[in-house]
């Protein structure tokens, strides 16, 4: 049952004969069924109205929850133009595109379009060549966390255009694997990254094998930390260190409350099957998923 | 949108007998309604089962809105479950969807009205659907417009109506 109703306390009404609507209905139930447009505009109408549109956690919720339930269902891609080539050949760009894709568009006068209709939603210009086409975008409910290649972290949300650049993580020797997910413990997004204090190839002493197989060895120190969106916090916190040695390559596996890594035990070309490891948002822990849970390899 | 027609030859109709409940608007007008149709609403059904003779009072609704909301409840109410996917099925959901197109051509006071009847008496079906039209209806409006349709007053200072419009700047063109 809903709380008693309170009329919108700062919303003064210039007659008692307008209608009004309880404010609890008119943000849960009414702005929550309004597009992102049309908010942009009614933020301006009074304070509580703002107030509501900017963070009111109900809104937030049942806003995400009724456009779950829209159709048609429409995916976004963010394709990098390579207009520009640094030295090394990798494709840097100013710009990156969101796209709604709407399958079976219908165009105006009745002519069925081609299957995908893709419309553009937002352009991101960035003032430097920072988006290279190296980079793996994560997305939950909406909102993009775009990496790229030289380490730095985007989140951008389309729908509001509102894109903001991560604080910088610990340092790494090497590429970086990021993962972005919701923590339904504590509602709130967060940011996880990998991060390499030490990374060295040795060359292996093939006397010393027992099985008489060598490979090289990698030695390396992997740490891990997390970035809570709009937490207040502004910094990374890190969390325990991962086990084994998670394969910066391999995308994470996002679900609501935890992430899982592909890792490999002991060292990178250890021929020994990959792992799959498991962290929980909600205590920052990892655990080894059960072997049987998966596939052979 | 008469109380009386609307809510008279419901007990009666059907043809069998059917158990009927008397709800009492806040303007002391009295709607007998088949059981079925009032336990749509959450408010009534728990009052029914609590007991008590002499009519349930809903001393929040007056006659003109109950009226209309038990319009609604006496239609969805009598939709009957047919088999899934077959043609009657698709029938009585296009019929039911025509209907709740037909109840929500009112105003927008009617409609606010019906919204905290819905609310108050907890007939979920009409709180969305309620809710939806005025979400429709005001979607393409302007801040302005929306003030004077819910008499709202801009409450913003004129710094912060400054900072609103360099932030909306640009954003939707």
């Amino acid at each position: 049952m809903r709380p008693p109703h309170t009329p919108p306390a700062k919303c003064r009404r210039l007659t008692a004969s307008c209608p009004s609507i309880p404010e609890d209905i008119l943000v849960t139930e009414v702005l929550a069924r309004l597009p992102v447009r049309s908010l942009f505009r009614f933020r301006s109408v009074c304070q509580s109205w703002r107030a509501a549109i900017d963070g009111d956690p109900r809104f937030v919720c049942r806003h995400l929850e009724l456009s779950r339930g829209r159709s048609p269902p429409s995916v976004l891609d963010a394709p990098c133009e390579p207009r520009l080539e640094d030295y090394l050949g990798v494709a840097r760009s100013k710009e990156m595109e969101f796209r709604r894709i709407r399958h079976g568009g219908v165009r105006h006068g009745g002519e069925t379009a081609a299957a995908v209709d893709a419309e553009l939603m937002h352009a991101v210009v960035w003032p430097t060549n920072r988006f290279t086409a190296m980079t793996h975008p994560v997305h939950c409910d909406g909102v993009v966390l775009v990496p790229t290649a030289s380490g730095e972290l985007f989140v951008c949300n389309p729908a509001t255009r509102v894109l903001v650049q991560l604080p910088p993580g610990s340092p790494s020797v090497m590429a970086d694997a990021v993962a972005f997910g919701f923590d339904p413990s504590s509602n709130t997004y967060k940011v996880a990254r990998t991060f390499h204090r030490r990374f060295e190839v040795i060359e292996y002493d093939s006397e010393s094998d027992d099985d008489g197989e060598g490979y090289p060895r990698a030695e390396f120190d992997i740490g891990h930390e997390v970035f809570t969106l709009g937490a207040g916090s502004s910094d990374w916190e890190p969390t325990e260190d991962p086990p084994h040695f998670i394969i910066p390559t391999a995308r994470p596996i996002c679900t609501r409350g935890a992430f899982y890594w592909t890792a490999v035990v002991g060292c990178p070309d250890d021929p020994r099957p990959s792992e799959l490891l498991r962290f929980c948002l909600r205590d920052e822990t990892f655990t080894v998923v059960s072997p049987t849970l998966r596939a052979s390899r | 949108m008469a109380a009386a027609d609307s809510c008279d030859g419901i007990s009666t109709s059907g043809g069998g007998w059917e158990k009927t409940v008397t709800l009492v608007s806040s303007d002391d007008a009295r709607f007998e309604v088949r059981e079925a149709a009032a336990s749509l609403s959450q408010t009534v059904r728990r009052m029914i089962r609590a007991g008590g003779d002499g009519g349930i009072p809903l001393p929040k609704v007056d006659a003109r809105t109950l009226s209309t909301v038990l319009e609604y409840c006496n239609k969805h109410a009598a939709v009957p479950a047919p088999a899934p996917e077959s043609s009657s099925a698709e029938a009585a959901a296009v019929d039911l969807e025509w209907f709740d197109k037909e109840l929500m051509h009112v105003d927008l006071a009617t409609l606010c009205s019906l919204i905290r009847a819905a609310d108050y008496l907890e007939v979920a079906g009409l709180l969305d659907l309620t809710c939806k039209t005025v979400a429709d209806m005001i979607k393409s409006k302007t801040a302005e417009e929306i003030r004077q349709m819910f008499g709202i007053q801009n409450d913003f200072t004129p710094e912060e109506e400054e900072q609103l419009s360099r932030e909306n700047a640009g954003v939707f063109e």
